[in-house]
């Protein structure tokens, strides 16, 4: 995998990977907007322009006509990193040559510039009836968190961990914020987005770099970019002097305890693969401390992971216990922690670590999407993109460099959802 | 003798051998794909709980069996097989659905001896009194994470209405109690009965060559076992056992499941029937529908709402639903607009444009090897052909599709499930 960048204009690049790999052709265009008050308006935007263009004024025939290219896909989303939200349209079309010889992609990608560029507008601003509907579904998106326990748990830890910082505010925006965006005031907002903000156009398939090229300037130009801002920048969390105990109630079988972590080391830090790998061993696979001994010694839980969030400084330990247990669970969680802070483990867990995360690079070249995240991550935080450096990088980090990284660690926040109460749930259900 | 299925317009093929023992062998080439991966499958699911052995005698069992049998598997005398795939930089995994239990793993180096581990441990049970005892725990944190998410609560309380005596209506990983029942014995038994080569299916899919698979296979896997194991399923009736299932739960949006049970297909109409169908329902309920349309637009449905053909051994039911903010105005409508659709038959321009889109689609799936692997091991565990599907849906009559649409709709035998918000 390499996607070679082409600078087409001032803070925006194509970045291309041109291969007969795959057989469909993907785009991604990405815009980058700080991560502020106007999250909501952020997730807005995307879910109403879907909805048709001046050409397909109504949802049904913008769909259908994406139907009759074999099913192109064409969806937008937002996605929050570090401190920023990214503005996602993807669009996948199949490879004419393995169907009736028509090549869908160029129709496809008019068509995804009608989306950016060309939605109706009334009185100045995005079509009322269509921003009615998608704030009610944004708000349904948003208020559907609380039905999965797990992200639920995620939510309120971060919430609880960087309050006052931006890094608090969720993907989708605040559910009070929802009821002040017009459509004149998620058109402007727009307008701010697709005219201001750094931009990425991803491609993959089987293209070449003439092609790609003019389908990128074209996308540009329909855009009327001008006075390009610079990516946000992020500050490292840094945790409390005492940890903070976060406890809430539901009527749940399974309580959910979540805890937070700083790692006080930023991505682009040259510490940051030995961060890496000292979340391998702790918790980032099935052969890790957390699911060795929570579950398979002491059969305290079904799942217990940990994961780092490398642009904010944070690693966050997730598991569903049970309240009877969740002392002893959170105990063990720490006690693990002091382990790799003393290096106590075998070298075949780093040994372990090692192949799992090398695994993991390679695999990413396997599929479109994957591939051209972990790229644009990886250049967004100043991190090699090649895999064999990231895998050499990796390679040379000793048990020491690990303990020295979990010895970074600072103790945060702990969440607990409490699953007290039904404890059988719906045993009436048949 | 290895035998070819090929798609030529796809330029995909899938190479097959049924070994001595009776197991089916497929191999899927990727040349310049990093990842190797590989199941390991037997037809054994969560409804086989009642089955007759070698020994010509009928056994129940408890409910969830074949998923605690999936866990156990997983341990050895020295350990956790998983850690051994760790050390060999792979990923192993496994699942157990309503009709098979599978064993995967996914690599991009030491894949003959990550298979051959594959091939050993799922052929090799250790199950003791202690780590019996022990896994119940982690079964039962399982169980109640399921028992927090609305969209496997509402799915199964749906086939539990839909459903009066076949086994569907129960819980893959069986009950907080019935887990209690299992046991050493009942595990050992079980695993003889259904792990017997000819009731298993292999499936690589990646940059490696067939013959070497199929060779590795062959001395991995012994000599054929006993005789094949007879499922016994209860006789369902045709009506559903219940219309209305509700429950409150800790949601912040309200989800409904309608179900709509059908006669299920001779195994031979099988594929047709699933292809026919899902262009059917993307006709009457995709996001280019007209009832799609009109439900959006009044706000009782989002891009969650989905629909599909769920179908195996004895059940047969169209499904639809999501999140919705008011499940009984979403019911009702649905009833009306579905009552219109049926009066007016089907338009064969919405037929044709379903048909295009699930083409594409099924040229999208080839992109990733493991999705290929895991529908066509799917569908081998049933007995049909995944490639089949292309010409399928090539061949597609839009009169097929209006049959059906009489047959599954117009006097519809219809089970719904709603969970509301607890407040």
């Amino acid at each position: 995998m390499a996607f070679i960048e082409t600078p087409l204009e001032p803070g925006a690049s194509l970045f291309l990977w041109s291969t007969p790999k795959f057989k469909t052709t993907t785009v991604r265009v990405l815009l980058r907007m700080p991560l502020d008050d106007g999250a909501s308006a952020g997730a807005l935007v995307p879910m109403v322009l879907q909805r048709g263009t001046r050409a397909l004024p109504q949802t049904i025939l913008l769909s259908r006509r994406l139907d009759m290219l074999f099913g192109a896909e064409l969806r937008a989303d937002v996605l929050k990193y570090g401190e920023e939200q990214i503005v996602i349209f993807h669009l996948e079309v199949a490879n004419g040559s393995y169907l009736s010889g028509e090549d869908p992609l160029s129709e496809a990608l008019a068509l995804l510039g009608d989306v950016l560029t060309q939605p109706p507008l009334e009185s100045g601003g995005l079509r009322a009836e269509w921003v009615g509907q998608e704030r009610e579904n944004l708000r349904r998106r948003i208020q559907g968190i609380y039905s999965d326990k797990a992200h639920y748990a995620q939510l309120r830890l971060v919430e609880a961990m960087c309050s006052g910082e931006p890094y608090a505010i969720p993907r989708l925006g605040r559910l009070e914020d929802l009821d002040r965006h017009t459509g004149e005031s998620l058109w402007r907002h727009w307008q701010e987005t697709v005219v201001h903000a750094p931009a990425a156009i991803y491609m993959v398939g089987a293209l070449g770099q003439t092609e790609a090229e003019d389908h990128a300037r074209q996308l540009l130009e329909r855009m009327g970019r001008r006075e390009v801002r610079a990516p946000g920048s992020v500050t490292l969390h840094r945790a409390p002097t005492q940890p903070r105990d976060v406890h809430e109630r539901q009527t749940i079988a399974q309580g959910k305890l979540a805890i937070g972590f700083t790692t006080n080391l930023h991505a682009s830090d040259p510490g940051y693969p030995a961060l890496a790998m000292m979340n391998g061993i702790y918790g980032g696979f099935s052969h890790s401390r957390l699911f060795q001994e929570v579950r398979e010694r002491h059969s305290l839980a079904y799942y217990a992971q940990s994961q780092v969030d490398g642009v904010k400084g944070l690693l966050f330990v997730h598991l569903g216990v049970a309240s009877e247990v969740r002392q002893a669970a959170q105990d063990l969680v720490l006690q693990q922690l002091d382990v790799v802070r003393r290096a106590e483990f075998q070298p075949q867990e780093l040994e372990d670590t090692f192949k799992g995360i090398a695994t993991q690079i390679e695999q990413s070249a396997d599929a479109p999407s994957e591939a051209i995240m972990a790229d644009f991550e990886l250049r967004s935080a100043g991190r090699p993109t090649e895999p064999e450096r990231r895998i050499a990088a990796l390679a040379a980090v000793r048990a020491a460099d690990v303990a020295e990284a979990a010895q970074g660690l600072s103790l945060d926040t702990v969440y607990f959802l409490d699953g007290e109460g039904d404890g059988d749930g719906n045993g009436d259900a048949h | 003798m290895a035998m070819r299925i090929e798609v030529p317009a796809l330029r995909e093929e899938i190479w097959q051998e049924v070994l001595p023992s009776g197991l089916a062998c497929y191999v899927l080439p990727k040349p310049g794909f990093a990842t190797r991966y590989a199941s390991f499958s037997t037809r054994y699911g969560s409804c086989d709980q009642t089955f007759m052995g070698s020994d010509g005698q009928v056994r129940e069992t408890p409910a969830g069996i074949a998923h605690f049998l999936e866990h156990k598997l997983f341990e050895e005398e020295d350990g956790n097989v998983s850690e051994r795939f760790s050390a060999l930089g792979a990923m192993a995994n496994a699942y157990t659905n309503y009709g098979a239990t599978s064993y995967l793993f996914s690599t991009t180096e030491h894949f003959q001896e990550a298979l051959d581990l594959l091939l050993h441990f799922v052929q090799e049970p250790y199950f003791t009194e202690a780590n019996v005892h022990k896994e119940q725990g982690i079964i039962a944190e399982e169980l109640r994470m399921y028992l927090d998410d609305p969209r496997s609560v509402v799915f199964q309380n749906l086939l539990a209405a839909l459903y009066q005596r076949h086994p569907v209506r129960v819980e893959i990983g069986g009950t907080l109690d019935s887990i209690q029942h299992i046991g050493p014995q009942e595990l050992f038994l079980c695993h003889r009965a259904f792990y017997q080569p000819g009731n298993m299916v292999l499936m690589v899919a990646g940059d490696v060559d067939p013959a070497e698979v199929f060779g590795m296979a062959r001395r991995a896997v012994g000599a054929a076992g006993a005789a094949a194991v007879r499922r016994i399923y209860p006789e369902e009736p045709r009506a559903v056992a219940a219309e209305m299932k509700r429950q409150r739960m800790a949601v912040g949006v309200p989800l409904i499941a309608i179900g709509f049970k059908d006669d299920p297909a001779p195994s031979e109409d099988a594929l047709r029937r699933e292809v026919t169908m899902e262009i059917l329902l993307d006709v009457l309920f995709g996001s280019s529908s007209e009832i799609h349309r009109q439900l959006y637009e009044e706000g009782l449905i989002g891009q969650q709402f989905s629909s599909s053909y769920f179908s195996g051994d004895g059940y047969a039911a169209s499904v639809l639903g999501g999140p919705t903010p008011d499940p009984d105005r979403l019911l009702a409508r649905v009833e009306g607009l579905l009552a219109e659709a049926v009066a007016k038959g089907l338009d064969p321009r919405d037929v044709e444009r379903s048909r295009r889109r699930s083409l594409g689609e099924f040229v999208a799936l080839f992109n990733a090897p493991e999705a290929v692997a895991h529908a066509f091991s799917e569908y081998a565990l049933r007995g049909l052909d995944l490639m089949a599907v292309y010409d399928l849906l090539r061949t597609i009559d839009a009169d097929d599709v209006a049959q059906r649409l009489r047959e599954q709709f117009a006097l519809p035998r219809r089970s719904v499930s709603i969970v509301e918000r607890a407040d």
